[in-house]
This record gives C-alpha cells, sequence and structure tokens, in this order.
C-alpha cells in the first residue's frame, strides 16, 4: 500500500539537496560560469561537515565547515574560469573527480576506513506547532529537518537577490552579455566571483544536509548523482529560483512515488526507476518546444 | 696490462661468488628434500586494518592460525590496486608459502602471479578462480545466511511486515533477498516482506541516503524489522532503524557496533574462517584449490548470535542450521543453474 505520508516525507527529503544543489548551480549559470562541479562541491562539504563535526561535537561547527567548503571549492572553481580562463567543464568534471577520490582517501587516512566515517551529532529537527497535528502532512512537519525549513526562504532570498537587488541585475548582464556588460562599467569579474561563491553557499548547504541532517555520518560517493540532477532542475526551472524549487520538488516527488511503488506494482524496478528521468527528459523538451513558439 | 690483470681478477671474483650462491642453493635444496618447508601464512589486505570489514575479519583470521598451528604469520596492507603484485613478490621473497588475498579485486593481479609460482599456494575470497592449480578461490552462501536472517526476523517481527533493501537488483543480491524471504516464509508463511532496491548503476552502493528514504518507506508500511544487502549503503537503512526504534540486521560483519541498541543480529560471511580452512589444508599438506563454497556445513556463513536473538529464536536458526548441513532443507540459491 502506498502511505501517502510517507511520499510526501520523502518528496521534501529528496527535494531539499536538488533544490539547493540548483540554487547554487544557478547564481554561476546566470553571470555565465557553467558548473558541473556541484557533484563534488557537495560531496566535499558533506565530507568537511562530518569531520567539523567529529572533531567539535557540534553539528552547528559541521555546517559552519560544509559552507566554508563550498565558498572554498566555488572560489576555486570561479578562479580558474574566470582569472585563469579555463574551459568551465573540464574544471566542473576536476572537482567531482578529485572530490570523489580526496575525500576517500582522507576518509581512509583520518578515521582508518574508505567505505564510511563513525556516526556524528547531527543537526537539530525542527517541530513545528499546529502544522505537525494536521493530517498526511504532520509526520513530516513533526521532525522537519532544519536544512530543509530553511530552502524555502533561500529561494525567496535568491529570487528577491535576482530580480529586485541590484547586484542580481548585474549578474543577469554579465551572464547575458560580458561585453556589454564591461562596457556599461560592471566589473565582469568580481561579479562572476561573488555569483559563482554565493552558490558554492548553498552548494555547501546541500551536502551539509545530506551527512550530518538527514544522515549522520559521511559515506564515499554519497551525493551519488544528486549534483547533476540538480543540474537538470536548474534546466528544467529555466534558471529562475522559484522554476528550480518547482522542478526539485518534482523530482523529488517522482523519487517518492518511485520508491513508494517498488515491490506494489508487478513491473520491474528499472523501469520505475528510470520514471524520474524519462519524465525529465520529456518535461524538458516540453518546456523548450513551448519556450521556442513564444 | 693493469687492466688485464684487473679483469681476470673481477672474473675470479665474480666466479668464486656465483659459486658461493650455488653452494648455498644446494644446500638449502638438500634441507627441504629432507623436511617440507615450515608454513608462513602472509596476508594481502585491500587497503588498511580498521575498516570493520573485510580486512579486520580475514585478520582475525590470521591471528587464529597463527594461535591454533603456531605458524609464522604477516599481514601487508596495500591500497594501491597497481602495487598488488610488488606486495605478493615482497612477501613471497621473504619466505611465505600460504598466500591469502583478502578481496576479489587483487584477483587480476593473482592470476598473474600465482601461475609463476607454482610452489607456493594462494587463496582468493569472494570471486572464483578455478583454471589455476596453486589457487583456491572462496564465495559466500549468502542464501544461507539470509535464510538464517529471515528465520530471527520473522521471529521477532511482531507486525509481521519485513523490509528488505538491496543495491542493485542483480543476482548476487536477489540471491540474499531470495533466501531471506524463505528464511521469513519458514516461520510466517503469511509474513510481507516489501522489497525495494535503491538504483541501477553502481552509485547503488554508496548512497545511504536513498537507502534511508526506502526504510522510511518500509517502515510507514509497518515493517519493524529491516534487514540490507547494499554495501556502505545500508548505513542509512540502519540510521532510519534506529531513528524509529525498529530492529534492523546487519550483513557480512557483525554491524552490532553501529546500533548496539537496535541490531538484531547480523547475517555474517566468514573471510577469517576462509583464512583458517585453507591453512589448515596447506598444514594438513592437502592445500586446497578451485572452488570452495563458504557454507552452513563449513561454518563460513552464519548469524550473529546477539543479545537480542532469544533461546526460542537462536533454536530456530541452530534447527535450520542442522537441517541445511544434513541436506533436509534447500535453500533456492538464484544463481545456480
Amino acid at each position: 500500500m502506498i502511505s501517502v505520508a510517507s511520499v510526501i516525507c520523502n518528496t521534501f527529503a529528496s527535494a531539499t539537496p536538488i533544490a539547493l544543489g540548483g540554487i547554487g548551480g544557478m547564481f554561476g549559470e546566470r553571470s555565465g560560469i557553467v558548473n558541473i562541479g556541484l557533484e563534488g562541491t557537495m560531496l566535499f562539504s558533506a565530507f568537511t561537515s562530518v569531520v567539523a563535526c567529529y572533531y567539535s561535537g557540534s553539528a552547528w561547527l559541521g555546517l559552519l565547515a560544509g559552507l566554508l567548503t563550498g565558498l572554498l571549492i566555488s572560489f576555486l572553481h570561479a578562479f580558474f574560469c574566470t582569472t585563469l580562463k579555463v574551459d568551465h567543464t573540464i574544471i566542473g568534471l576536476a572537482v567531482n573527480i578529485l572530490a570523489s577520490s580526496v575525500t576517500v582517501y582522507a576518509s581512509s587516512s583520518i578515521f582508518g576506513n574508505k567505505g564510511f566515517t563513525p556516526s556524528v551529532e547531527k543537526l537539530p529537527t525542527i517541530s513545528i506547532p499546529f502544522l505537525r497535528d494536521l493530517p498526511l502532512v504532520g509526520a513530516f512537519f513533526g521532525s522537519m529537518s532544519l536544512i530543509t525549513l530553511m530552502v524555502i526562504p533561500i529561494v525567496i532570498l535568491a529570487h528577491h537577490l535576482l530580480y529586485k537587488t541590484p547586484f542580481g541585475i548585474r549578474v543577469i548582464a554579465v551572464g547575458e552579455n560580458p561585453q556589454a556588460a564591461f562596457v556599461a562599467g560592471i566589473n565582469v569579474q568580481r561579479t562572476q566571483y561573488i555569483a559563482v561563491m554565493l552558490g558554492g553557499l548553498t552548494c555547501g548547504l546541500a551536502g551539509s544536509f545530506l551527512s550530518i541532517s538527514y544522515l549522520s555520518m559521511f559515506v564515499r560517493d554519497m551525493v551519488s548523482g544528486r549534483g547533476f540532477i540538480a543540474i537538470a532542475a536548474i534546466l528544467f526551472g529555466r534558471y529562475k529560483p522559484v522554476g528550480i524549487l518547482l522542478a526539485a520538488l518534482f523530482f523529488g516527488f517522482a523519487d517518492a512515488i518511485q520508491i513508494a511503488l517498488q515491490g506494489i506494482i508487478t513491473i520491474p524496478n528499472e523501469i520505475i526507476q528510470c520514471a524520474p528521468y524519462a519524465l525529465t527528459i520529456l518535461a524538458v523538451t516540453v518546456n523548450e518546444a513551448r519556450s521556442k513558439k513564444k | 696490462m693493469k687492466k688485464l690483470l684487473a679483469l681476470i681478477l673481477a672474473l675470479v671474483m665474480a666466479l668464486a661468488m656465483t659459486a658461493c650462491g650455488g653452494n648455498a642453493g644446494d644446500t638449502e635444496n638438500t634441507g627441504d628434500d629432507e623436511k617440507a618447508p615450515a608454513i608462513k601464512v602472509g596476508l594481502l589486505l585491500e587497503g588498511s586494518l580498521g575498516d570493520e570489514s573485510i580486512n579486520d575479519q580475514a585478520y582475525e583470521g590470521l591471528l587464529k592460525v597463527a594461535e591454533d598451528f603456531g605458524v609464522e604469520t604477516k599481514y601487508v596492507e596495500c591500497d594501491d590496486t597497481s602495487k598488488y603484485i610488488d606486495y605478493l613478490e615482497g612477501l613471497v621473497s621473504a619466505g611465505f608459502n600460504v598466500i591469502c588475498c583478502d578481496s576479489f579485486n587483487q584477483e587480476e593481479a593473482l592470476r598473474e602471479f600465482a601461475p609463476q609460482h607454482p610452489d607456493v599456494h594462494f587463496m582468493i575470497l569472494d570471486t572464483e578462480v578455478s583454471d589455476i592449480d596453486n589457487v583456491a578461490s572462496f564465495t559466500y552462501a549468502t542464501h544461507e545466511c539470509s535464510y538464517l536472517a529471515g528465520i530471527a526476523a520473522a521471529m521477532k517481527s511482531e507486525s509481521n511486515v519485513i523490509g528488505f533493501i538491496g543495491g542493485m537488483q542483480i543476482p548476487t543480491i536477489e540471491k540474499f533477498q531470495v533466501g531471506f524471504e524463505e528464511g521469513v516464509h519458514s516461520v510466517k508463511p503469511d509474513a510481507t516482506v516489501i522489497v525495494k532496491y535503491i538504483g541501477n548503476d553502481n552509485s547503488a552502493w554508496n548512497d545511504p541516503a536513498t537507502a534511508k528514504t526506502l526504510t522510511m518507506d518500509c517502515i510507514s508500511n509497518g515493517a519493524d524489522v529491516c534487514y540490507h544487502a547494499a554495501g556502505a549503503s545500508g548505513m542509512g537503512m540502519i540510521e532510519a532503524c534506529v531513528e524509529k526504534g525498529i530492529w534492523a540486521i546487519g550483513v557480512n560483519i557483525d554491524q552490532t557496533h553501529l546500533a548496539p541498541e537496535n541490531m538484531l543480529t547480523s547475517a555474517l560471511t566468514k573471510g577469517d574462517r576462509a583464512v583458517y580452512l585453507f591453512t589448515e589444508s596447506c598444514v594438513n599438506g592437502t592445500p586446497l584449490s578451485g572452488m570452495t563454497v563458504l557454507n552452513c556445513a563449513n561454518e563460513g556463513v552464519g548469524v550473529v548470535e546477539s543479545e537480542f536473538m532469544t533461546e526460542d529464536i537462536m533454536a530456530a536458526v541452530n534447527d535450520a542450521v542442522a537441517k541445511i548441513v544434513n541436506g533436509e532443507l534447500t535453500v533456492t540459491n538464484v544463481m545456480s543453474y
């Protein structure tokens, strides 16, 4: 039987890292920096969160470490892309490969285990009064991850930042036409640095969510493709914060449905499991076709 | 003239040296003929000790071997795939003549190395090598230990709903699943086993977040015991079990330390037993070769007798082990053709 409450909880759990990663990638994309290194950035952050948490015993310091790591990795990404003018895809790929190996190496030298780290303190979960008593969604609001709770404010903030502030307009201008922006007196490089690093922060948050909020440990390659799904969410959400959130929720929902249906309907798991990706291709195609018509 | 003298001198010295070397070799050989060389057991680890997994397990076997047979043992840690052969070479040249490799990742190196050293006996865990005379390979009857875990799960369950989380839906994992389901149904024919798989690519083994989500879904459908065969992803299942206060069943090694309050038992694949059996065969002068299955009969698989395994559960488990051993009971092995 499908448990509706479970599908709702799982939708949000699956959507959180995708939405945060997507928002992170979007800032870069909007300023003209392609970042396929979201996966690696998230993985680095997930790892440093656990290490900081392990040594300090405080999940808050773990969260801080995750954010700072996101900032650092995205700074490097911006440095290579804007200052050194290296191909963006190559750098993103390098970040992913580097993250996958460095975290395993560090894990084995710190914890003596290449596969996973010991369990650490988790960020607290929030129980929201009134909402937790509602049927169906009650279970979700009863023990909500702090980071999931932060997603909506972050999306609103990102929307505001991008469309209602001079900085956002500059980011868009730089991304659309860097030469024109430069002539108009905008410091193109600085704008790109700030945009990419802002994105690094939310990517870091996505990594911390996986390792010290949803789970309480680091497992090698635990991001498992969520960084790439986030890129799909950016495309699907048409580079808009709200669109990305909706896309992430859609992917999360598809995933939750897939999970709930397994073992219930007698068709091979592979077909159910590929549903989110098939739907993505379909949705992106429809989306593109519609935007071409306009 | 001086040069010629130097050359002759050098030649004489070289001859003398080779002669000496030859002599030393001869005496050694005659020694061998009289008495078989002492068994020296070397263990090649994939990675390092402290992994709470295959390495620690194999090392445990090595310690037991040293204790029971009084043989010299040594382990080497190697986490560089390209260096396995160098490490094997190091062990063999140091006189180790029984060599255990604890990971299927070492198979390629072993296939290249073993035929060059016909007088050394090798074994490898968790893979199938049958075409080299001096190599023994060990695989696990995972369906049997999963069956035992299924019995424990069914007897502990109050809701009669039990979860199974697999990594990828491939025969290796279906072997766990089918054995487990048969175990559950042997006790409670009407119990439900909810089977969920993580994914279709290799990331399925490293995706604890999805494993946790799958487990949460099982729990919301009433599961109160969950078993996994999902590698490191299984950590996510264990976390979900701890969070929701239900029973978890570990796999491969004793995973009790990961959730001391919730770990009902673990389905064991005992690599230490393989090291032991192999060394024993070498000590007895009849080294194993070809493929050996570690099963209930040779105590190569089993379940952990934890504090939560009550007497009646252990009785049922031991009864099933006895029946499997004497052939009264056959657990379906999806991989046997």
